[in-house]
């Protein structure tokens, strides 16, 4: 019994570690939004970048798009899409994503 | 046998040209570019040896001319369709059919080919020698970015402007397409990816216009369908820079680089660009390039200091990755604005010691809602060793995590990034709460670092509402993202103009070092973080005359006299200059790579007493010259160059000028560098412009340090397209060639109107200048230095294809010339046919020294420059090969 229980609270756990943020493939602004997100229970969907390990493969352009994310462009081993909090979370559980972050903020270069 | 063919032919068409009134007093009459289009009883001309058909542009038919006449009315009252008139030449587009009718008019002295020529004043572009390529001094060919497409990732563009538009139907555009991220589809509309759902997958927001669409709506069937418009104005300029076509002014003088590109517009924000849209915008510009089959340059006058400053960003890299992902892609983008910004620290943080930094922060009004009162600070080590924060307000609340004060919101993300495995601390002092905005005084930001070794940091204080400063900063490591890309060109700005006219009817000009030809003081500064090179290129960026907007709303002091042109600076001119540029080489080879292109820019930029030794952080490589790229990349074994000679000192005034009256002459002697064509001029004017009719221009010879006798041709240049500023006029048509280390004047005087000043510096440094009185018939030495820059161009027979009439009837390697050489000399020879030509050096020895040539050549009879000054004297072999052609000859190298 108290295996089972053991094994049940193992199961549980990681479960539940699955949907933490993890915070060491994502830049700091990108962690804060989706524990907003998550407080929130929002299903907004955000924009987003990602790079991946090696250039993306159509494997994993069809692994990216079935987890939920509505992905715009890909170039080599980066790509941009649109998520919610849970398909970001799911993809940033895959093995082949080295970085998540929300995009900064550009401005024109006129100085007068 | 075919000789004698040839009399027959040419005896044939005499006969008809004759028995029609076209005998060759007439054909003297017509450039030989436009007598393909004579008819005679049997048709076209074109079947004898005249030059291409293709030297003259001619767009549904219509062809432009200029009319040397004795008798402008004539031409009109027999229907001709003059544009404009100057005294004897009129302007005239005709039907190719109606070419002989005008020559047959009696009035008609000489008809000369209108090609879209681009007499352009824009001083940026004569500068770089972009102008010198335009107007067809190198190759035979006229540079203006044709088949090349050019993509504006910006704030949009105004589509409706003229210079947008087919000059040769001005209800067409040159914008093959516009994709509006900002805009939500709306009943018809569409975006990419709902026009081509297979190659432009994922492109699924905004709205994307079509030319067709652009076309409709300029000629108002139907009208109100595209939306985009560019309130801004930022994307319109930069348009207007890289390549606008100058039509909107019949002298098209504000032209911009590459004037018959075609246009790509990416609108990604009106103020602000988030990095995911113009990552798209790359990806988008990118497929559009492969459907058109065209080569591609882009774009981006923008930035941010934020970031690691190493090329790592993943925007960077998405820059990297796209111009990689073909041949002939490459990426322009602006270094930044922050040159003179007290924004960067940097030190060595040894283990477990704290490091302070302070900022102040001024008393201000703060703004009434939230989050719009904010200093930001970004802190990166050269590791990912821990550190810990401590944050102190003026009123000494002590913060070490995020957390909400009373003195304002503290905000510290503390972490590794992924990119590069280096420690971030970003730091955001802001009002989360309207009512708790950043208090004024001094912050201190505490950093401790608890890894066990030092560790190197940059830290960038880059962004601020209220002019908050940071103690101890300087403005290094100031090139911004994405220009930290390491295969981006990243361009830096200095000054060609400081001066120019405003539409309120006043002028306005820079001060300081800002009326120089120094880097601008806003132009940011490298390294990057790492210590990679950046800038690469520094090009002009101040007081640049461009397209503006409609629907933008300058100030009023920034806007041209017309209302359709604007004064911009800041290093978002700048790159637009570079990347028009870039359009020029890959219209010469499209299949450039980037790093290939990066090349001929950096290694062919001009220094001088200002840029010093290069490469640096100022400069990155020097000044942008693209005709000496050019000309390097025609022919590899040879540095052709121009260069403006400068006699005017920079001396912080600009107020000095001479009153020129009618009759008198002004000059100002020179003294070559290399051998060359004189191909134009910098001329400075101030105050009112009082002059009637034309400033001329004329080349003289030396006389005891004052001109002697007139060399050439005078060229007349209409005075009222004069500018109180510097102006640039094309004077190829001097046709005067000089010689190194020989003295010349350039001398310029008006014949109408009253007294009008000529710019001066206020001191006497060279004893180069000297006026001429009417009244007395001498000339004098002036007491200051006029400014007027004289441009000197390679002589053109060193720097392309030879003009001919006829096509090579056999290949032929000619003997070099001169020969013996030191240390130049020129082979020669003749393609009957295009191939694949290889043209190379050996020693005596045989050994192969260098390859002049390796490519793909049309047919024609080529010069091609060799210089040996870096070998030593003796014997060489050139050797051709060329299909089954095999020929080598021998040369003498003599020191």
């Amino acid at each position: 019994m108290k295996i089972l229980t053991f094994l049940l609270l193992s199961l549980l756990l990681g479960c539940s570690q699955t949907k933490d943020i993890p915070k060491d493939k994502m830049d700091p602004a990108l962690a804060a939004k989706l524990s907003e997100l998550k407080q929130n229970s929002s299903d907004e969907t955000i924009d987003f970048i990602g790079k991946c390990n090696s250039e993306i493969s159509s494997a994993m352009k069809d692994v990216l798009e079935t987890s939920g994310i509505n992905l715009h462009s890909v170039s080599k081993d980066i790509f941009t899409a649109t998520g919610n909090y849970k398909a970001i979370i799911k993809i940033a559980g895959k093995d082949f994503i080295k970085w998540l972050e929300l995009p900064k903020t550009t401005y024109p270069l006129k100085n007068n | 046998m075919k000789k004698v063919f040839t009399f027959l032919v040419i005896a044939f068409l005499g006969i008809n040209l004759f028995a029609q009134g076209l005998n060759p007093e007439i054909l003297k009459k017509v450039d030989s570019k436009l007598q393909p289009f004579l008819t005679t009883l049997t048709g076209l001309l074109k079947t004898t040896n005249f030059s291409l058909p293709s030297l003259v542009e001619v767009k549904n038919d219509v062809l432009g001319v200029i009319v040397k006449t004795s008798n402008v009315a004539e031409l009109k009252s027999h229907g001709f369709n003059v544009n404009s008139s100057f005294n004897d030449f009129a302007t005239v587009r005709l039907n190719t059919s109606d070419l002989t009718k005008l020559a047959l008019l009696r009035s008609t002295k000489f008809i000369s080919a209108g090609e879209i020529y681009y007499p352009t004043n824009n001083v940026g572009g004569a500068t770089v020698g972009a102008k010198l390529l335009n107007s067809g001094y190198a190759n035979s060919t006229q540079y203006k970015g044709q088949g090349v497409l050019v993509c504006i990732i910006d704030t949009g563009i105004d589509w409706a402007h003229l210079d947008f538009r087919d000059p040769t139907d001005n209800t067409k555009s040159r914008i093959v397409y516009i994709w509006d991220q900002t805009l939500t589809k709306t009943g018809s509309e569409k975006t990419p990816e709902d026009r081509d759902g297979t190659n432009f997958s994922g492109l699924n927001y905004g709205v994307e216009y079509s030319q067709t669409d652009i076309n409709n709506e300029i000629d108002g069937s139907p009208a109100g369908f595209v939306r985009e418009r560019d309130v801004h104005g930022h994307g319109t300029h930069v348009a207007g820079t890289a390549a606008g076509n100058g039509a909107t002014r019949t002298d098209r003088k504000y032209a911009g680089i590459a004037p018959e590109a075609d246009i790509l517009v990416v609108k990604a924000g009106d103020g602000s660009f988030p990095t995911n849209n113009w990552i798209d915008g790359l990806t988008y510009a990118s497929k559009v390039a492969i459907q058109q089959g065209k080569a591609l340059v882009v774009n981006m006058s923008l930035g941010s200091d934020s970031g690691p400053h190493d090329g790592t960003t993943t925007g960077e890299q998405a820059v990297d990755n796209f111009v990689s992902s073909a041949n002939g892609r490459v990426c322009v983008i602006s270094a930044g604005n922050s040159g003179s910004d007290l924004i960067h620290v940097t030190g060595s943080l040894a283990h477990s010691n704290t490091k302070d930094f302070n900022f102040n922060v001024p008393t201000y009004t703060p703004q009434s809602s939230a989050s719009n009162d904010y200093f930001l600070f970004n802190l990166w080590f050269d590791g990912n060793g821990t550190v810990s924060t401590n944050v102190t307000s003026p009123n000494s609340i002590q913060v070490s995590s995020s957390s909400s004060t009373n003195d304002g919101y503290v905000y510290i993300g503390n972490s590794v990034s992924g990119l590069n495995n280096n420690r971030e601390v970003e730091f955001e002092i802001y009002d989360s709460d309207a009512s708790k905005t950043p208090a004024s005084g001094n912050w201190k930001i505490s950093v401790t670092n608890n890894s066990g070794s030092s560790m190197v940091y940059h830290g960038w204080l880059y962004k601020t509402t209220f002019n908050a400063t940071l103690t101890g900063a300087d403005a290094n490591y100031t090139v911004g993202s994405p220009g930290n890309a390491s295969n981006a060109l990243t361009v830096g700005s200095f000054v060609t103009r400081w001066r120019w006219p405003s539409i309120d009817g006043n002028s306005y000009h820079y001060n300081g070092t800002e009326l120089s030809d120094d880097i601008s003081s806003f132009s940011s500064i490298g390294p990057r973080r790492d210590g990679a090179q950046k800038p690469d290129i520094a090009a002009p960026g101040q007081a640049i005359i461009s397209v503006k907007s409609a629907d933008s709303s300058p100030n009023n002091v920034y806007v041209i006299p017309g209302d359709k042109y604007l004064v911009e600076q800041g290093t978002s001119m700048a790159s637009p200059m570079t990347a028009g540029c870039v359009a020029l080489l890959l219209q010469q080879n499209p299949n450039l790579t980037y790093s290939q292109v990066k090349s001929y820019i950096t290694n062919n930029a001009f220094t001088d007493s200002y840029t010093s030794t290069v490469p640096n952080k100022y400069w990155g490589y020097g000044k942008l010259n693209i005709f000496r790229a050019m000309v390097n990349l025609l022919n590899s074994g040879w540095s052709g160059n121009f260069h403006t000679y400068v006699y005017d000192q920079w001396n912080n005034v600009q107020y000095g000028y001479t009153n020129l009256s009618p009759n008198n002459k002004i000059a100002v002697r020179f003294t070559p560098g290399i051998n060359g064509d004189i191909t134009g001029v910098l001329i400075h004017l101030y105050n009112a412009n009082n002059i009637s009719g034309n400033l001329s221009f004329e080349i003289w010879s030396d006389n005891g340090g004052l001109p002697g006798t007139k060399l050439g041709n005078t060229v007349n240049y209409d005075a009222t397209n004069l500018d109180l500023s510097w102006n640039y006029i094309n004077l190829q048509s001097s046709n005067v060639s000089v010689s190194s280390g020989t003295d010349y004047h350039i001398v310029t005087y008006f014949t109408a109107g009253s007294a009008t000043g000529f710019m001066l510096d206020d001191g006497n440094v060279d004893n180069r200048s000297s006026v001429y009185s009417s009244s007395s018939s001498t000339w004098g030495a002036f007491n200051y230095d006029l400014r007027i820059r004289p441009i000197i161009a390679t002589d053109k027979s060193l720097v392309g294809i030879e003009e001919s009439a006829s096509l090579p009837q056999r290949f032929e390697l000619y003997n070099n010339y001169p020969n013996p050489f030191n240390p130049t000399t020129i082979i020669k020879y003749e393609l009957p046919k295009a191939g694949l030509v290889n043209l190379k050096i050996y020693d005596i020895l045989g050994r192969e020294v260098m390859t002049l040539v390796n490519n793909e050549q049309s047919p024609g009879v080529y010069k091609i420059p060799f210089k040996g000054e870096n070998l030593s004297s003796g014997v060489y072999f050139y050797r051709i090969q060329a299909g089954s052609f095999v020929q080598s000859k021998k040369m003498i190298l003599l020191k």
